[in-house]
């Protein structure tokens, strides 16, 4: 037998690196290849969305507009609207998406392929390494999610403001940052967290990778058709501010129904309009022209569920409307809350059971008897 | 100082029993941890690897220490059955991810190892043949500087060649250490080889435990009838030959002297092994407790 | 009988290549399992048989434990085992960290000797008690019981050591 090729115990100092405890470090080599399309995905989203709306990114920029400017505006974002349409449609869904696709193979595909019992039985333990995944996943996650709220907020609904408001001083970068248009993106961000880390518990319950990601899947539609209403609904405020002629307004009542419960009128009476400028929160801006509704003596349009409805419609429904009354008037829907307790009250609530979750983890691998 | 403690340890599964078991192991032994398929030797070897706990009772690893804590946790390498390596990563990526979850992890006992073996470093786990995989495996174990090696049928999977290279491996370390290796496996020729010790499981429970040398020492091929042997005391018949009145059973007695009167012949390793095992497939199992 | 004589011609081939380097043992060891021989008496008996026919010589070391036990893959306990039966038999001395020597071999034959003797035994008594109709068992007890009549003058057996030192 050739024993030449024998193991030749190195003794001394060793040139090389010595690799030093991190689970952390760990965790960025185990999980390489699904950080990088977590960090990715939201760079390329965002772009796409900022390279869709130059025009409008560039009035973000601080720049004060003349009432001259307005018309155009307005035309480039109902331009952009439809073509945006799309990706924005698209976008309250992601967290379902991330959650699905990220969250719900974490553990059960180490299960599948039995890599949990290389894992486990190294020294530094199960718990460390989960506590390192969920801060590294959940932590990109989240920042993803924040940053395609935040471009998302920054060139859709800001120019918007911009739109309905005409000119604009008030306007400057700080609004940008301020609480309302802030808590969005944390919104955004702490659904997200919410959704992964649901999937990955389904993860932990189903150990098959396909069975868990379907699993997760149904159940996450089912959480956001349950819930998405209340915090977040799924259309945006569009405003296409009209000609000087015939803007409307809404009852400041029926707008606090709107803001807070996501009301759509069911009756007669509940929707009342009048027709002015509107802001992106659904404050009257000093413009009167004159109605094409008729108006009752408090100066609001009563207007029928259908055609308040209508006035809900997406932006295809838009010409439907103008060829009806002839004319182009303001679209507007249904606004995400900004109140902003409201939006940081639901991103808190998702963040702790979240956390509650993450616990829920922790007992589900641990050594069961 | 023992290995491994177990006390009244059982698992089920489902419902189902798995272990119940009575026993404890020696330090620094090769230990051949042998059994039909189901027996429970896996479940075993996963406990004291604290990847599951039991249902009841205890194991306790080097007299006292639970073997999902920490310092066992650093202590004692764990080879799974299909090697369990994380597929679409490289040799060295493999290596240091091993440190970085390892305290006492020397990377270049692995890469010397891994090197000397002729298998790259840049190559991903999932290019490599079994036998590498396997080698990889026990490079990046005993990179940890164990006191325990354990070894879930390491060479199951393995064609002779790896195989041998395999063992061949872990016996150069067991040379060169103090390290203790319990391994499960199927193979007769292997247990005779390599190991010092044997633990027989049979539906989850112990049918041997104790050194070759005395396994070897303390069974016997005695040709006679069932009645004649029963008559004799401190002799356990454990297989009986069912193909003659007067055939050649497989007897156990730590006292020879009471054999005299027969015929006696010294069976091999494999024919004990073989022995018990159709005895526990009877299920006429006799619980024969630590032959010491 | 077979698989020493061709360790012996294998080893007689390969002789000369074998350079006495005190740091390598000049012999390795093969395992035959198929002889029912347990390994440790294999490896007693190679030894044995390299010590008669001059392949170990008085200071050469043994083959490193974890060296035969990487070529092998056996259990190194049973390498010390066969170490320890050569060293009661007082042929080897194992030196503590540095390995196991050679002290003593026992009355040694040349090669030439041992091919002579083989051919003369196959040629003569073997072949005529064949020709009798013996089996190997009658044969085998045949010889058993001559060298247990003949017992071994121990004065007339020189060692290797002794010729050296007279």
């Amino acid at each position: 037998m050739n024993s030449t090729k024998m193991l030749t115990v190195v003794s001394g100092p060793t040139d090389s690196d010595t690799q030093s405890f991190s689970v952390l470090q760990a965790t960025l080599i185990l999980r390489r290849n699904l950080i990088i399309a977590l960090l990715v995905y939201p760079i390329v989203l965002g772009g796409i969305l900022y390279l869709w709306l130059p025009e409008i990114a560039q009035y973000s920029l601080n720049k004060v507009l003349s009432p001259g400017t307005n018309q155009k505006l307005i035309d480039t974002i109902s331009q952009v609207q439809n073509r945006a349409n799309i990706l924005v449609t698209v976008l309250p869904y992601l967290p379902i998406l991330v959650g699905m696709l990220v969250g719900a193979p974490l553990f059960s595909r180490q299960f599948e392929n039995g890599t949990y019992k290389f894992d486990w039985t190294q020294g530094a333990g199960r718990f460390r390494l989960l506590r390192s995944d969920l801060v590294v996943i959940l932590g990109i996650s989240g920042l993803g999610a924040f940053v395609i709220g935040s471009v998302y907020q920054h060139l859709w609904r800001q120019p918007l403001v911009l739109a309905t408001n005409g000119v604009s001083s008030s306007f400057d970068s700080a609004n940008w940052l301020s609480g309302q248009i802030f808590l969005q993106p944390a919104l955004y961000a702490a659904e997200t967290i919410f959704f992964v880390v649901i999937s990955m518990v389904i993860g932990t319950l189903i150990k098959r990778v396909l069975g868990a990601i379907v699993c997760a899947l149904v159940l996450l539609v089912t959480v956001a058709v349950a819930f998405q209403p209340l915090y977040a609904q799924s259309r945006t405020v569009n405003v296409h501010t009209v000609t000087t002629n015939d803007p409307l307004e809404i009852n400041p009542e029926t707008q606090a129904k709107l803001l807070s419960h996501g009301f759509s009128p069911t009756k007669h009476g509940d929707f009342e309009v009048k027709r002015g400028w509107l802001n992106a929160n659904g404050t009257l801006s000093p413009v009167q022209t004159d109605p094409f509704l008729k108006l009752d003596t408090n100066g609001y349009a009563q207007v029928d569920p259908a055609t308040g409805n209508l006035l809900f419609e997406s932006g295809a429904r838009y010409k439907a409307i103008v060829k009806k009354i002839g004319k182009p008037y303001v679209i507007w829907w249904r606004a995400p809350s900004d109140y902003p307790f409201w939006v940081a009250g639901w991103s808190i609530a998702m963040l702790l059971l979240s956390a509650l979750l993450g616990g829920l983890i922790k007992l589900r691998i641990g050594r069961k008897s | 100082m023992n290995l491994l403690t177990a006390q009244n340890l059982k698992k089920s599964y489902k419902g189902k029993e798995v272990l119940n078991c009575n026993l404890s192991l020696p330090v620094g032994k090769v230990i051949a941890l042998v059994g039909p398929n189901g027996a429970g030797k896996s479940t075993l070897l996963n406990i004291a690897a604290g990847l599951v706990a039991p249902t009841s009772g205890s194991l306790k690893m080097f007299n006292s220490f639970d073997p999902g804590s920490d310092e066992i946790r650093s202590r004692v390498a764990f080879v799974a059955q299909d090697v369990s390596l994380h597929d679409s990563l490289t040799v060295a990526e493999m290596i240091k991810v091993s440190g970085c979850l390892n305290r006492s992890f020397t990377a270049d006992i692995a890469r010397q190892r891994i090197a000397d073996l002729g298998i790259g470093l840049k190559k991903k786990v999932k290019e490599l043949s079994g036998g590498q995989r396997a080698q990889v495996s026990l490079s990046l174990a005993l990179a940890k500087n164990p006191d325990a090696l354990l070894l879930d049928e390491p060479t199951a999977a393995l064609d002779p060649l790896a195989s041998h290279e395999f063992l061949a491996s872990v016996m150069q370390t067991v040379a060169e250490t103090e390290i203790s290796v319990i391994f499960s496996s199927h193979s007769m020729s292997d247990l005779a080889r390599v190991s010092d010790f044997v633990t027989l499981l049979a539906h989850g429970q112990l049918q041997l435990n104790t050194d070759i040398d005395n396994v070897l020492s303390s069974h016997w091929l005695v040709r006679s009838t069932v009645s004649d042997i029963n008559a004799v005391d401190d002799a356990d018949i454990i297989d009986i030959d069912t193909n003659a009145v007067v055939g050649f059973h497989l007897i156990r007695s730590e006292d020879e002297s009471k054999l005299r009167s027969f015929e006696i012949s010294k069976p091999s390793l494999e024919q004990i092994v073989l022995a018990y095992l159709r005895n526990s497939r009877s299920h006429d199992l006799k619980q024969v407790g630590e032959v010491k | 009988m077979t698989p020493t004589l061709w360790y012996a011609i294998y080893l007689s081939m390969e002789i000369d290549k074998v350079s006495r380097d005190v740091s390598e043992s000049p012999i390795s060891f093969i395992l035959d399992g198929n002889s029912g021989q347990p390994t440790y008496m294999q490896i007693v008996q190679q030894t044995e048989n390299a010590l008669r026919l001059g392949h170990l010589q008085i200071g050469d070391r043994l083959p490193r434990v974890k060296d035969v036990v990487a070529g092998l893959a056996i259990n190194p306990n049973t390498v010390l085992k066969a170490y320890r039966e050569l060293e009661s038999r007082g042929y080897v001395a194992g030196k503590q960290g540095i390995g196991t020597f050679v002290l003593s071999t026992p009355a040694g034959i040349e090669l030439k000797h041992y091919v002579q003797l083989q051919k003369s035994l196959n040629e003569g008594w073997l072949s005529e008690a064949r020709s009798c109709g013996l089996d190997n068992e009658s044969i085998l007890a045949i010889i058993q019981n001559a060298l247990l009549a003949q017992p071994i003058n121990r004065e007339k057996v020189q060692t290797r050591q002794d010729r050296e030192l007279a």
